[in-house]
């Protein structure tokens, strides 16, 4: 399904609507791409071109990769900014939707939406997509940043305050998970105490890294992506399959196992040691996962996201 | 529990239902590594080639992370939903599945394929001697 250990640069991520350098020369990825024509590197490529004004040859790319990937929540998302720039918002917004139909968790994916909303003045619309966005990448400053707008601009014209949707049960849950940096740490390091296990570490639904490490030939921050896209193919299968919502993946190789579990709000992946019982470290896992959302629903009680009227 | 008739593959039946009599466990696929059936025991409201595709995509999967994070070749995989258990392990052939109910204990179900993919190999090993010693027409 193609190349598991690439990382998407940062600012390809986060990357704003407007145009800016590329992370890489158009070239080198020909190069790439020549080599592993099924590599999912051709959404980083259509981004690349798209942030140039290359967008003919952005949309070209992203569809021939999609052709190949249908799947690929992230390379839907890149279409959709693609179909934006081209002034063809309807297209845009069935892209993100799509993305978000394959990866509900897809940060990018809400705040595009997000925006679009925004334009049209749904601005009820436009955050309750922020307030998801914020939930799976808390750090994502850019969505931040425009909820904080759209509130400014609803009080200052006199309306009520925006009032979220109701949500459905499970993201309410999610939803109290304004967790810190320090307690993801904390999370990892009740982890980390169990014995057998030899590296772990926090990646949020972008792939970034939130804590912790889990070295890889392509270097520490690979493994935060490879957790991210472990979970995500894993899921997107079983959703296919109406097989049901993925809880954890356990795999045992000749030279250790991996344990991945799914949280709402970002992905713990776990490297036991060779040694290690295949139940090895069950219990530090749960506790830790108990843990952060004890400290989930202390931030909800103290009225994390709740909108006033 | 009503089983679909196997297809003929000896060895490979025997040692599909041994792996479904095991508790917890509703159906074993025998999969190649392009997700197509090879051998299978299903109750009757399955879908073989479904489960089949799974097999190919989990064990895959599996194979590839394992590979990124240099712990060498895939034993087993065990993905948890709310409303199965899937456990994959390799064959020479591709892959053999176990679609269990969520709570199936692992251990057992994991011994188990074990016995069942060394008597798979074994059937492998021997259908593939029965054609290269048949005599030429």
């Amino acid at each position: 399904m193609g190349d598991l250990g690439a990382v998407e640069n940062q600012e390809f991520r986060t990357g704003g609507r407007r145009q800016r350098g590329g992370p890489r020369e158009p070239k080198s990825y020909y190069r790439l791409l020549g080599r592993d024509p099924s590599s999912l590197r051709f959404a980083e490529f259509a981004e690349c071109c798209r942030s140039r004004g290359q967008l003919s040859e952005a949309a070209t790319l992203c569809a021939r990769g999609l052709m190949r990937h249908p799947n690929y929540a992230t390379g839907h998302v890149v279409m959709g900014e693609i179909y934006y720039d081209q002034q063809l918002p309807d297209r845009a917004q069935g892209e993100w939707m799509e993305a978000l139909r394959l990866d509900p968790h897809h940060p990018r994916a809400h705040f595009r939406l997000a925006e679009l909303y925004a334009e049209r003045g749904e601005t009820r619309k436009a955050a309750a997509e922020l307030e998801a966005a914020l939930v799976f990448n808390p750090s994502f400053g850019e969505a931040r940043a425009l909820l904080a707008k759209i509130e400014t601009r609803s009080e200052a014209a006199g309306e009520r305050k925006v009032q979220l949707e109701a949500a459905p049960q499970d993201r309410a849950q999610e939803r109290s998970a304004g967790l810190t940096t320090s307690q993801f740490n904390e999370l990892l390091a009740a982890v980390q105490t169990c014995e057998f296990v030899e590296n772990a570490l926090l990646a949020n639904p972008d792939g970034l890294m939130l804590a912790g490490n889990l070295p890889t030939a392509a270097g520490p921050e690979a493994g935060a992506a490879l957790a991210v896209e472990l979970a995500r193919e894993a899921r997107e299968l079983l959703n296919r399959l109406g097989a049901g919502k993925l809880k954890s993946v356990l795999i045992r190789g000749r030279d250790g196992s991996l344990r991945c579990v799914a949280l709402p709000y970002a992905t713990l992946i776990a490297a036991l040691k060779p040694e290690a019982p295949l139940g090895g470290a069950d219990a530090e896992i749960e506790e830790a996962v108990a843990s952060v959302r004890r400290l989930a629903q202390g931030e909800e009680e103290r009225g994390g996201l709740s909108a006033a009227a | 529990m009503d089983y679909l008739p196997p297809p003929e593959r000896p060895g490979f039946d025997e040692a599909l239902e041994t792996l479904t009599e095991t508790p917890g466990v509703r159906a074993a696929v025998v999969a190649a590594e392009d997700g197509l059936p090879i051998a299978m025991r299903l109750q009757s409201d399955q879908d073989g080639e479904m489960w089949a595709a799974v097999a190919s995509s989990m064990g895959r999967l599996a194979q590839r992370v394992l590979k990124r994070l240099a712990r060498g070749s895939l034993e087993v995989g065990v993905f948890d939903t709310d409303r199965y258990r899937f456990l994959v392990c390799p064959l020479r052939v591709g892959f053999l599945l176990a679609v269990c109910e969520p709570q199936a204990n692992v251990g057992l179900v994991t011994l188990e394929m074990q016995a069942a993919a060394t008597a798979l190999e074994t059937a492998t090993e021997a259908m593939a001697d029965g054609a290269r010693i048949a005599p030429a027409e």
